[in-house]
């Protein structure tokens, strides 16, 4: 029994035909997406892919047609020669693909760390305007705290006079009932000028009104992940000793971020490489805690005086805002911060909040504390 | 290990002929053979990483996978294809008089599988037709220049506004 070729020589002729026209507009499209965007690592790999199977399909399809082309034209004895290079071609063509399809696990990372890291940075945006959009609502409502407080001084004082001078003069003249009715009327308008007054006084600043419940390790750990990166590039070590139990409080959660970002980066900035950087989050006494302690090179005690003051900075070029905005965010929300250091011992910040506002004593006065 | 060691040491002492340059029979055949096989354990890991990590739930990246797929069982097929082809005996490929194109001499299962394995393009091809469609879907989806552009200018005013 004999079967004729002729179908596998259909199947192989247009087949290789098939093939490179495939392959082609395969490589036509990595092509235009490598265009789109020359440096990104999917269109450079799908380029060399396709590349690499164009090469495959054309050296394989080539060799297959100049065959059938040989043998048709009796040419047979020709491919003898012509075998050895084609197929030698092709498969030198599979080990580029090979090497190609293999590199793609590495590519893969690439993309995903890529990924991860565009999504942090789109996170880390989103928090930045969060926090612009609270600052600027924060700045509005003092600003207009301390208008109302201004004007109600400014006024108070000639408000008083005025009444009590028209008082004395409606008692000199009582004899004229019209001149009378007219002092009533200016000693009228003076107590509400006075009752204005004190309603301006009574204006408190209304950034409560912002706050929210919020959960303290929470907090911790996302700005620990912020500085995590700062830390390791200048060596050292951070750990955190988290709380088991859920420390939920009011307030306003990019504020306390804020406060432990600064307090943190303080700490990072100040520290020596292979220092350590421990924090931790608590009950207090009254209320919750995170205690930030370090054993860098420490504070000295005539420094550690002047911390949480406005413009005190020890360093050429800053506007020494930094831990004096501590203090204020802290205070805002009826906490408090205490810092303690010895030199060449290490510096503790702990920032306690009340877990409801309003439980938490706020401590008066200077709460910086230097350990002889 | 002494046993190799010391016997190859005693040949320094009765060289032979160098063997220098030593002939390869079926060189082209192996290389052949195991580019087939490396070619075929590169596909199946790369359809086994497209699976494990999920980018086969994108349309473009199924098409891939199923492509890869294919284009190991063609490598396969392909290479039993060599094996077979080299037990074919030397009159299997009759040409009639008359015909141009030859026919084979079916006398066993050899002879069949040799005809079926030799129409490998059934399986390349489906298997390029699967790239294509998985690239022109990367295409349609890949963003567009302008696009791009647009958003990397987006994301620069994003960050300048942050700086000031």
């Amino acid at each position: 029994m004999t079967w004729s070729l002729l179908p596998i020589w259909l199947v192989d002729l247009v087949g290789a035909i098939v093939m490179v026209v495939l392959s082609g507009l395969c490589l036509h499209l990595a092509r235009d997406i490598y265009h789109r965007d020359p440096e990104h690592p999917l269109a450079n790999y799908l380029l060399w892919l396709s590349g690499a199977i164009f090469a495959f399909s054309l050296s394989r399809s080539v060799g297959h047609i100049v065959r059938h082309i040989l043998e048709l034209a009796g040419l047979g004895s020709w491919w003898k020669t012509l075998e050895p290079i084609s197929g030698s071609i092709n498969s030198i063509t599979f080990v580029v693909i090979a090497s190609v399809t293999l590199f793609f696990h590495r590519m893969q990372t690439i993309m995903n760390r890529m990924a991860r890291d565009r999504q942090r940075i789109e996170k880390t945006s989103q928090e930045l305007l969060r926090l612009n959009r609270d600052m600027e609502t924060i700045v509005a409502d003092r600003t207009r705290t301390e208008m109302a407080l201004r004007i109600a001084h400014e006024v108070r004082n000639p408000a008083l006079i005025i009444g009590g001078l028209v008082k004395r003069i409606a008692r000199t003249i009582e004899e004229c009932a019209a001149n009378q009715e007219y002092f009533q009327k200016v000693l009228e308008e003076a107590r509400r000028l006075e009752a204005l007054v004190e309603k301006f006084e009574t204006v408190r600043p209304g950034q409560q009104l912002h706050f929210s419940p919020q959960e303290l390790n929470g907090l911790v750990e996302e700005t620990l992940e912020i500085v995590q990166p700062e830390a390791d590039d200048k060596g050292l070590v951070l750990l955190l000793d988290r709380s088991p139990a859920s420390l939920a409080f009011q307030g306003n959660q990019h504020l306390i971020k804020m406060a432990i970002l600064h307090v943190l980066r303080n700490a990072i900035e100040a520290c020596r490489r292979g220092d350590t950087i421990q924090v931790a989050t608590d009950f207090a006494p009254r209320g919750i805690m995170v205690r930030i302690k370090d054993n860098g090179p420490g504070i000295p005690g005539e420094v550690l005086e002047h911390v949480f003051e406005p413009f005190y900075s020890t360093k050429k070029g800053e506007t020494g805002l930094g831990l004096s905005h501590v203090k204020q965010i802290i205070e805002e929300h009826l906490g408090n911060v205490e810092i303690a250091s010895r030199p060449e011992e290490g510096t503790e910040v702990v920032i306690t909040l009340p877990t409801h506002l309003g439980e938490l004593e706020v401590q008066t006065g200077d709460t910086a504390d230097a350990p002889g | 290990m002494a046993r190799i060691i010391f016997p190859a040491l005693l040949l320094l002492l009765f060289p032979r002929a160098a063997w220098a340059l030593q002939t390869h029979g079926y060189q082209g055949l192996y290389f052949h053979q195991g580019a087939h096989l490396l070619f075929l354990a590169a596909m199946v890991a790369f359809a086994y990483r497209l699976r494990v990590s999920r980018l086969t739930v994108q349309t473009s990246w199924r098409w891939l996978f199923r492509g890869a797929l294919l284009i190991s069982l063609w490598n396969l097929w392909a290479f039993i294809g060599h094996l077979v082809a080299l037990t074919l005996p030397q009159n299997a490929l009759v040409t009639k008089p008359g015909e141009t194109v030859p026919s084979l001499h079916v006398v066993s299962w050899v002879d069949v599988a040799y005809y079926f394995l030799s129409m490998d393009h059934l399986l390349s091809v489906p298997a390029l037709v699967c790239f294509y469609l998985g690239l022109r879907e990367m295409h349609r989806t890949f963003p567009q220049r302008d696009l791009l552009r647009e958003r990397r200018r987006h994301e620069r005013r994003r960050v300048d506004r942050r700086l000031v």
